[in-house]
């Protein structure tokens, strides 16, 4: 029954190829068409440009949109990375397992609460503080969103950390700040560092919660979600691919510093 | 002369549980010691609240006569040798080494001359760039005790440093330990579990039981005269045959055995007659004879060659099991199912009492 067994195989095949096509169809359009020289989005392209880049890149609205998405990146990669490493390194010099397990998953548990809730609550508490929407409350929120990610990935990190060294490093004279300069610093910069980059990731395509705080201000998503209400501009499609890259970079430049154990 | 290390009335609990009982132990300038015992009672939590990584419920401990019971562990003039070396893995052996130094802000040539100085001294000449990860399970212990030597501390505390190695390594590095404590006159306090290695360093051994010192001396005394049954049974082999005290002197006792037998042993403690306890005979203070005089009446049961001895196993009338080693041709002979008279010489047996501890 060699060649029924081979059909099948060719059925799954397929199936295979179906389910990729599915998964990346979308995503592979949109850059073959951020480089394509025609404003409609029809087939076959008629020839190559990069002419949508420069249009993006000349409007100045995007280029605010830009600046501001990467100050709320650098933002949330640099507290989401301070945050969870203090919150890590606290969860594990706790005494019970019990306690430092029930913390850990109430640290986790924002990942699954859906970020429409997280947006509205947390626009109902920056009003009921009186603070005005703009870049620093949603800042705040991008913050909020990735520490979840940050505490997961360093709290990996740290339960395999062999804390002897620090305690040699004590031993041998150094203070407690010293030692963690010197010893434990080093050891779980490439985590710490992946930590943000993930952070940085998050912060770059969020929406929903920008959305509800951000104000008037402007990020990329939520211009490129205004844009489209008025139809689609091909520099859209210059602008999601380089969003692409960019996330592509953060995520296995994150996955391969999160890999390696000590620098 | 001011005792290098002196732990007084120092007791340590985590919660409900009590891992040390008043421990008080004095240990000499120079000298090598081993606290020594089982896995949980209490040995390397001593060694940490000397080291400072944990603090004593109650108690102080003084470092040359100076109390440090409060001191954090980068202040105090002790350095310690993990179990597994804890080397930094992300300096090389030089960088390990001079940590210390570096710490202590000694001028780079001091530093570079001390850490070449150390690294002679554990033998490992060249190996200043490696990276610690390229070294063997004794290179990293030599190293860690290179890093731990550096600064001179006055005491050194090891904690089970050769657990992680290999038989024929341990006893090399065993020996180069005792070598190294002797030619630099320092203060060795070491944690083991290994009642061989303790033998072998120590001037003196504080055997460790449930969070109690119960027997501090030299491995001699240890050895020949423990002062309960936990150490005569815990340090080397020894037949345990209980029985009831017959009549007692200053030095020695009349004891019945099961049998019947009177024998008469020494005693470490003084015992009234009447009293329950039991007699500790080591395997290789037993002498058999053929025949029935002379002795306890047994028959052979079984006979194990060891190579430089032979073990032979007796059964007693009241069916207790009695094991000597005997040299190969004090064995020659005997077979399975002769009977034989088992005897000893007079300070070759004690008599421990039940509850001493």
């Amino acid at each position: 029954m060699v060649t029924s067994g081979q059909r099948r195989h060719y059925g799954a095949g397929i199936f295979v190829l179906a389910v990729l096509l599915y998964l990346y169809a979308p995503v592979v359009v949109t850059v073959l068409f951020s480089f394509a020289d025609s404003p409609r989005l029809s087939l076959p392209i008629q020839g190559l440009t990069l002419d949508w880049y420069a249009s993006a890149l000349a409007n100045p609205l995007i280029v605010t949109a830009l600046r501001n998405t990467l100050i709320l990146a650098a933002i949330s990669a640099v507290g989401g990375c301070l945050a969870g490493t203090a919150f890590a390194f606290g969860v594990l010099k706790l005494q019970g397992l019990r306690l430092r397990q029930a913390l850990l998953t109430a640290s986790l548990l924002p990942a699954v609460v859906p970020l429409l809730v997280i947006g509205i609550a947390l626009a109902v508490f920056f009003r009921f503080l009186g603070s005005q929407p703009g870049l620093l409350n949603a800042a705040i929120g991008h913050i909020l969103v990735s520490l979840p990610f940050v505490i997961l990935s360093l709290n990996a990190r740290l339960e395999t950390f062999d804390f002897s060294v620090v305690e040699a490093a004590r031993d041998l004279g150094a203070p407690p700040m010293r030692a963690f300069l010197d010893i434990t610093l080093p050891l779980i910069r490439p985590s710490v560092v992946g930590a943000g980059l993930l952070a940085a990731a998050l912060s770059l395509d969020e929406f929903i919660v920008t959305w509800f705080n951000v104000g008037t201000q402007l990020t990329a998503p939520v211009l490129v979600w205004g844009l489209m209400r008025r139809g689609v501009d091909p520099s859209i499609n210059a602008l999601a691919t380089l969003f692409l890259m960019a996330l592509l970079i953060l995520i296995i430049a994150s996955s391969q510093l999160g890999r390696r154990k000590s620098a | 002369m001011i005792p290098a290390v002196e732990i007084s009335g120092v007791r340590k609990s985590f919660g409900d549980f009590t891992a040390l009982h008043e421990i008080d132990l004095a240990i000499a300038q120079q000298s090598f010691v081993s606290l020594l015992g089982a896995s949980g009672c209490g040995k390397t939590t001593l060694l940490r609240i000397v080291a400072g990584f944990e603090s004593a419920s109650s108690g102080t401990v003084r470092i040359a006569g100076e109390d440090i019971t409060g001191v954090p562990p980068h202040a105090r003039p002790t350095n310690i040798v993990f179990q597994r070396g804890a080397l930094f893995p992300h300096m090389s052996v030089r960088e390990n080494v001079g940590y210390s130094l570096k710490l202590r802000k000694w001028p780079k040539q001091k530093i570079d001359a001390q850490v070449d100085r150390m690294l002679a001294l554990v033998r490992l000449e060249g190996f200043g760039d490696r990276d610690p990860a390229k070294l063997s399970g004794g290179q990293v212990q030599r190293v860690a005790l290179a890093r731990a030597l550096a600064s001179e501390p006055r005491v050194l505390l090891l904690d089970e440093p050769l657990s992680a190695l290999d038989l024929k390594l341990r006893q090399q590095m065993q020996l180069e330990l005792r070598g190294l404590q002797r030619s630099l006159g320092a203060t060795f306090v070491f944690v083991t579990h290994d009642q061989t290695e303790a033998l072998v360093m120590s001037d003196r051994i504080a055997i460790m039981n449930a969070g109690r010192i119960v027997q501090f001396g030299t491995p001699q005394e240890i050895y020949t005269r423990p002062s309960s049954i936990f150490v005569s049974d815990f340090i080397g082999q020894t037949n345990l045959l209980p029985g009831e005290v017959v009549a007692a002197d200053a030095a020695s006792v009349q004891f019945r055995l099961r049998t019947g037998d009177v024998v008469k042993a020494g005693a470490p403690m003084p015992l009234a007659a009447g009293t329950k306890a039991v007699l500790s005979v080591r395997p290789e203070n037993i002498r058999l004879a053929k025949g029935a005089d002379g002795g306890l009446r047994g028959t052979v049961r079984e006979s194990v060659y060891l190579g430089s001895s032979v073990r032979v196993a007796v059964g007693l009338d009241d069916a207790a099991l009695i094991w000597a080693e005997l040299r190969e041709n004090e064995a020659a002979g005997l077979a399975i199912g002769d009977a034989v008279a088992v005897s000893w010489p007079d300070n070759g047996a004690l008599v421990l009492g039940e509850g001493s501890t």
